[in-house]
């Protein structure tokens, strides 16, 4: 009889406490391949974010809520600022690109973003839409593609939008109090469908930067954006447009990629703390799987004896232990490969929604490979000392009583 | 095919030195059928052991067929114990998560067989001792006089030239007891192997073609108090 099917004959003979084992493993796995999707997605999504704007201008106060609101449609704006400074900006000798940005309403909870259609052109080059074409006049918008899925519209709908800042599961947050009804007066049209971009743009319904002004009847001197996205001509002239914006009326410039990084670091912390907290299920995997073999090998103590004095080698034992138990963690590996892969993909929607990071739940990276790695070793380990108090097993344990 | 000369065993108990054995000479032919009987504690299982490579002599030396097994490292008694001896035992030591097929399986070399060579020995074998129909069933789900069928198949199908029995019949019924010594002894007989068994059971020893009683090898136990067992008396069938 061969070795391996010896082992698989141990294993299924011991039906719940072989699938214990195997299901701890799976489950401190999916947990672990969970949370590298979720770190790796986030950083990645991150960095995608902002694109070329290196620089946003927007009004004083937080630097993170600045760019998290005008990239990611996460949260509050700061405030508005003067269109002037847009003007200013699309004048400057070190502006390649600058495009003004205004929020303050949603539909159905989607942020509906007020901006130059030519920013799609900047950002993400020549991309075809899903459907329809891009907004040329007030009222017209297109919709982010997961937002449309999300909402069930296509090009040709109509609806009113709803008074509110950011949306959060279907009830608006107001920074400025004002009324909250849907503004009934002002009624927009599906024109286009943008194709996916995997970026926080997929979540967000896109009009012409005037809407906001239209819906809240601003004119002239009074017309205000919320932010302006700047793509430098070069890395050196970022500097000088901070320098000669930041802190002018009421007015700051936030390098992006630095507020982008101080979010990441406090994601590093909590990714920390969840760390802490995989290491102790990682210790009662390696536990649950080392009580396992033990009670095996207690088990088996006759069995072991027998196969001795039927001329088994040592190494013959140790390997069936041996065989065992990495036949028990390799299964579990695989399952909580699956499981933790599967749940990035049910949440990849739900995260989205909130952070407008996409999980890319089909990611696989070195950290997988470091995964298994780790696996097989503390699974080896664990199983060492059972394996190896077998090993050392002579033929009289069958004697013994 | 046997030969012990001046064999000594002991073990230590408490910290002192108990002996066990002590046998100035034995020999043994080939295809003898042999019966041990004696006492609990007068080192009959001692002798198997040591038959069987499963422990060394202290001293002395032990040759079956061409092999000095006093010489033998542990690892070089395991091969020659898988190659050459066939092990019977009281309790019969299957393995629960093996059917009765697998656990004989379980000792048959893979190479220089094919598996439908293996699958027919095997059958062959199981229809032998009359549980064919019990060939892919666990050991559980057999009574104590099959499981032991399924042990003496287990320890005779490779043919080795020497079967160990440790009470092979101890722990079954008087009939079952009768019919597997029956058993045992006509397969040792019709294959030329030679079998030596240790028992209790004086009706199943006259059985054998020799019947010794283990005070008459064992010199360890010879002195001292006497003890209460019959004297050496030898049968020929």
């Amino acid at each position: 009889m061969k070795l391996a099917a010896f082992v698989v004959r141990n294993i299924l003979h011991r039906k719940f406490l072989s699938l214990l084992t195997v299901s701890t493993v799976a489950v401190t796995v999916g947990l672990i391949v969970f949370l590298i999707l979720m770190q790796e997605s986030v950083e990645e999504g991150a960095a995608k974010g902002y694109g070329p704007f290196d620089l946003v201008v927007g009004a004083e106060g937080s630097e993170t809520q600045l760019v998290l609101n005008t990239f990611y449609h996460v949260g509050a704006p700061v405030g508005n600022i003067s269109l002037d400074v847009l003007d200013a900006l699309q004048k400057h000798n070190g502006v390649d690109k600058a495009y003004g940005m205004t929020t303050g309403d949603n539909y159905n909870g989607y942020p509906i973003v007020g901006i130059d259609p030519e920013y799609f052109a900047t950002r993400y080059g020549n991309q075809k839409l899903s459907a329809g074409n891009l907004y040329g006049s007030l009222g017209e918008v297109v919709i982010g593609s997961h937002a449309a899925r999300a909402l069930g519209v296509s090009v040709g709908d109509t609806f009113k939008g709803g008074h509110g800042l950011v949306e959060e599961a279907g009830h608006s947050f107001d920074a400025v109090e004002e009324h909250h009804d849907e503004h009934e007066e002002f009624q927009y049209k599906i024109v286009g469908i943008l194709p996916p971009l995997h970026t926080p743009d997929d979540r967000a319904v896109f009009t012409t930067m005037d809407y906001a002004w239209a819906v809240h009847e601003e004119s002239g001197e009074h017309r205000e954006v919320t932010a302006v996205l700047v793509k430098p001509r070069s890395i050196g002239g970022v500097q000088e447009i901070k320098l000669q914006y930041d802190g002018e009326n009421g007015v700051q410039a936030a390098y992006t990629s630095k507020a982008v990084a101080d979010v990441l670091e406090v994601v590093d912390l909590g990714s920390e703390m969840i760390g802490l907290v995989t290491m102790l299920c990682i210790l009662l995997a390696a536990s649950s799987l080392l009580l396992s073999l033990t009670a095996a090998a207690n088990e088996r103590k006759k069995d072991v004896g027998l196969l001795r004095l039927i001329g088994k080698s040592r190494g013959y034992v140790f390997m069936t232990f041996i065989g065992e138990g990495m036949a028990l963690v390799i299964c579990g590996l695989i399952a909580g490969i699956g499981i933790g892969h599967l749940g990035g993909y049910l949440f990849q929607d739900l995260l989205f929604d909130y952070t407008g990071i996409k999980i890319n739940a089909l990611l696989a990276g070195p950290s997988h490979l470091l995964l298994i790695l780790g696996t097989i070793v503390l699974g080896g380990l664990a199983m060492m000392i059972p394996s190896f108090k077998m090993y050392r097993l002579d033929p009289l344990q069958l004697f013994k009583a | 095919m046997i030969q012990l000369d001046q064999v000594a065993k002991g073990f230590r108990v408490n910290g002192k030195s108990l002996p066990i054995l002590n046998i100035p000479s034995w020999e043994v032919a080939a295809g003898e059928k042999i019966a041990i009987i004696g006492p609990s504690g007068s080192g009959k299982s001692t002798l198997l052991h040591l038959l069987g490579g499963i422990m060394g002599p202290d001293s002395g030396g032990i040759y079956v067929q061409s092999h000095s097994l006093h010489e033998m490292s542990q690892s070089r008694r395991d091969q020659y114990r898988a190659a050459n001896v066939g092990y019977i035992m009281q309790e019969f030591h299957l393995i629960p998560s093996l059917t009765a097929g697998q656990n004989v399986e379980l000792v048959m070399p893979v190479a220089g067989r094919s598996r439908k060579q293996r699958n027919d020995l095997l059958h062959q074998w199981f229809h032998k001792v009359g549980l064919e129909e019990r060939i892919h069933h666990l050991p559980a789900q057999l009574s104590r006089g099959q499981q032991q069928r399924v042990a003496i198949i287990r320890a005779l199908i490779n043919n080795p030239p020497l079967v160990l029995a440790d009470e092979p019949t101890g722990s079954l019924d008087w009939e079952t007891a009768g019919e597997l010594t029956e058993l045992l002894l006509k397969i040792c007989m019709t294959s030329g192997m030679t079998l030596i068994t240790v028992t209790h059971d004086l009706n199943l020893a006259q059985r054998f073609t020799k019947c010794l009683h283990i005070s008459d090898l064992n010199k360890a136990h010879r002195t001292g108090k006497s003890t209460s067992v019959q004297p050496y008396k030898e049968h020929m069938l």
